[in-house]
């Protein structure tokens, strides 16, 4: 077996898993502050990815576009919480996950009635490669990586060094006491959930040099944001972290050794965590 | 069409006799109306009530576990594409005569039950939702990769459906009538009574001697043989499975008409997928943006009308 043929596939493998990381990173956080478990974030990444590429389209700034797109993505999320997620933290799991499922719904059909039901496809971005190990690597990889990697920073930033993280923070340990000192759950849901959305809205923004914007793409994205979720345990930060990472090279590694295997991976480890640690990796209860 | 607008006019004209022989006489006379359809020679009609009573099992299927029991599975999906691809690979590869694979594929979805609910049982709630969905999107995987099984992304097509549209409608309703008739024997047994006590309060159970992860095995297993059944008949309506049935958002469709015809009640699932197939039938007459429509009945009945289709018509009822 040839090691930098192996040496490759995990370089390969961590891109994915940072993709998967930046869109799992905001459902856990969401989830965590919320108890929400939010089928809508794949909608709010296919929205960053629509927005992200018609900004682009306007200002023809790559970096500029997907900011401003995640933003607005992250504005939407908020508009939904205070519309819809804010009259069902009461209800029982089913209904909370049939109200964000048919928010999917909803926000996909507007995705078509303004950009069409055909993928669009952006300008190339990130065109070049390198050679790593006698085998081309796409730059993308490395741009991926590096995004996954700033917004781990970002989020530990945010939580632990600033005012409205600690917040958060209070409210996911303990919501009475922390409403007891005053704290304003509203807002913090609110801008929780904006957080969140703004995280999907990256994921969405971030893929749109490999892959085009569909109508159906939060679909798909979503499964794998849920196993990703749960392996780590819901709700926690650095389990999604982790999980992404062992998702997206056990991925990468099973095609190249079962190649056949590989699109079963992901559930066989999920199957297997849940029955080994039901709670997940670093979660809790 | 007639049907849904059967459900209601009945339910309001029979005032005088008790709810229960109300709504049995109403699903009778549904029933009854339904039998006329194959009658009016519009095939189209025809198509589409047999795949709604296909749909109306698959969800009351589904409602044994949720609403009786109190588990909500993501992965049904897995029970229904388990039987239909267990028919089709006997009769279409391997030969096996249509009665083989028939009774082969619902035993698969029993067996299959049995499987994925010794393994998730200990689960609740979203925890069990995630592994109920994980095994059936490992189904998933399986039927897209291993082509020279299961065709892939194109399916299997290629066996007979042993009926003509005409009688295969009139075999699909005696199928279901027998089979919800006999899960309403189950749900109204002793066992599910004990399932309805474990859903309402786990340790009371328990504390008197019922070992609870049993009983919710046999809901489980009840549930994905009977989705078992609407699975086979899904194949012969179409003579062709394909990996559709088999992902996530095939699974959503029993919980989404549950909760929209109302999970508290028997037959709730049945008008549930009544209204869902006949609004996405009539809006896509009209427009392409059904889902949009959908999400928005979604959103308001989990908003605003929890009891679901049953529980307004329940609530206007009394209100009189």
């Amino acid at each position: 077996m040839d090691p930098g043929a192996i040496a490759f596939q995990l370089i390969i493998g961590i891109a994915t898993a940072m993709l998967y990381w930046i869109v799992s990173s905001g459902l856990t956080f969401t989830f965590g502050v919320t108890r929400i478990l939010n089928f809508a974030h794949g909608a709010f990444y296919m929205l960053g990815a629509y927005f992200t590429l018609t900004f682009f389209e306007v200002i023809g700034n790559y970096m500029v576009a997907l900011l401003v797109g995640s933003l607005l993505v992250g504005l939407i999320g908020a508009g939904c919480e205070r519309a819809f997620i804010s009259k069902i933290y009461h209800l029982p799991v089913p209904f909370q996950l049939v109200l964000t499922f048919g928010l999917i719904l909803i926000f996909e059909d507007m995705v078509r009635m303004v950009w069409g039901a055909v993928p669009r496809m952006m300008m190339a971005q990130f065109t070049g490669s390198l050679s790593v190990f006698g085998r081309t690597l796409p730059m993308f990889s490395i741009y991926i990586i590096i995004a996954g990697v700033l917004i781990a920073l970002l989020l530990y930033y945010v939580l632990s060094r600033t005012y409205w993280g600690m917040q958060i923070r209070a409210i996911t340990a303990d919501p009475e006491m922390a409403m007891c000192c005053g704290l304003n759950p509203s807002f913090l849901y609110a801008t929780a959930f904006m957080f969140g959305a703004f995280l999907a809205g990256l994921g969405g923004g971030l893929t749109l040099p490999i892959s085009s914007a569909a109508p159906g793409m939060g679909e798909n994205i979503i499964i794998y944001a849920f196993i990703v979720t749960v392996i780590g345990g819901l709700g926690s930060i650095k389990g999604a972290f982790i999980s992404a990472l062992i998702i997206g090279i056990i991925e990468a590694l099973g095609a190249f050794f079962v190649p056949w295997l590989a699109i079963a991976l992901p559930y066989i480890a999920l199957s297997a965590v849940l029955l080994l640690r039901p709670e997940g990796i670093f979660g809790e209860v | 069409m007639s049907e849904g607008g059967a459900v209601e006019t009945t339910v309001e004209t029979i005032e005088t006799v008790p709810t229960m022989e109300k709504s049995l006489i109403a699903v009778i006379a549904v029933i009854a109306a339904s039998l006329l359809i194959p009658l009016t020679g519009n095939k189209y009609a025809l198509y589409l009530s047999t795949k709604i009573w296909i749909l109306i099992l698959y969800a009351i299927a589904f409602n044994v576990l949720f609403g009786y029991s109190g588990l909500l599975s993501f992965g049904h999906a897995l029970f229904f594409s388990g039987s239909a691809y267990t028919l089709a690979i006997l009769v279409a590869r391997l030969d096996y005569p249509l009665v083989v694979g028939f009774i082969l594929g619902i035993a698969a979805a029993t067996l299959f039950s049995a499987v994925v609910g010794t393994l998730s049982l200990r689960h609740r709630e979203i925890h069990f939702a995630m592994v109920t969905l994980a095994f059936s999107m490992l189904f998933w995987g399986i039927v897209m990769k291993w082509r020279d099984v299961t065709g892939g992304e194109d399916g299997i097509t290629g066996f007979p459906r042993g009926f003509s549209m005409f009688w295969f409608y009139y075999f699909t309703v005696l199928v279901v009538v027998i089979c919800s008739y006999l899960m309403y024997r189950f749900v109204k047994s002793d066992i599910g009574l004990i399932l309805e006590g474990i859903r309402e309060n786990e340790t009371r159970v328990q504390f008197s001697g019922h070992s609870t992860l049993k009983y919710r095995l046999y809901a489980m297993i009840v549930s994905g043989t009977f989705t078992g059944v609407a699975g086979v008949l899904w194949a012969l309506l179409d003579r062709t499975v394909t990996p559709t049935i088999a992902h996530w958002t095939f699974s959503a469709i029993p919980v989404i008409v549950t909760l929209l015809g109302g999970p508290q009640s028997f037959i709730g699932p049945a008008v549930g997928t009544i209204v869902y197939v006949i609004i996405q039938d009539l809006i896509t007459k009209y427009t392409l943006y059904w889902q949009f429509i959908f999400g928005v009945a979604i959103v308001a009945v989990v908003l605003f009308f929890r009891g679901g289709v049953v529980g307004i018509v329940e609530r206007y009822l009394r209100g009189r």
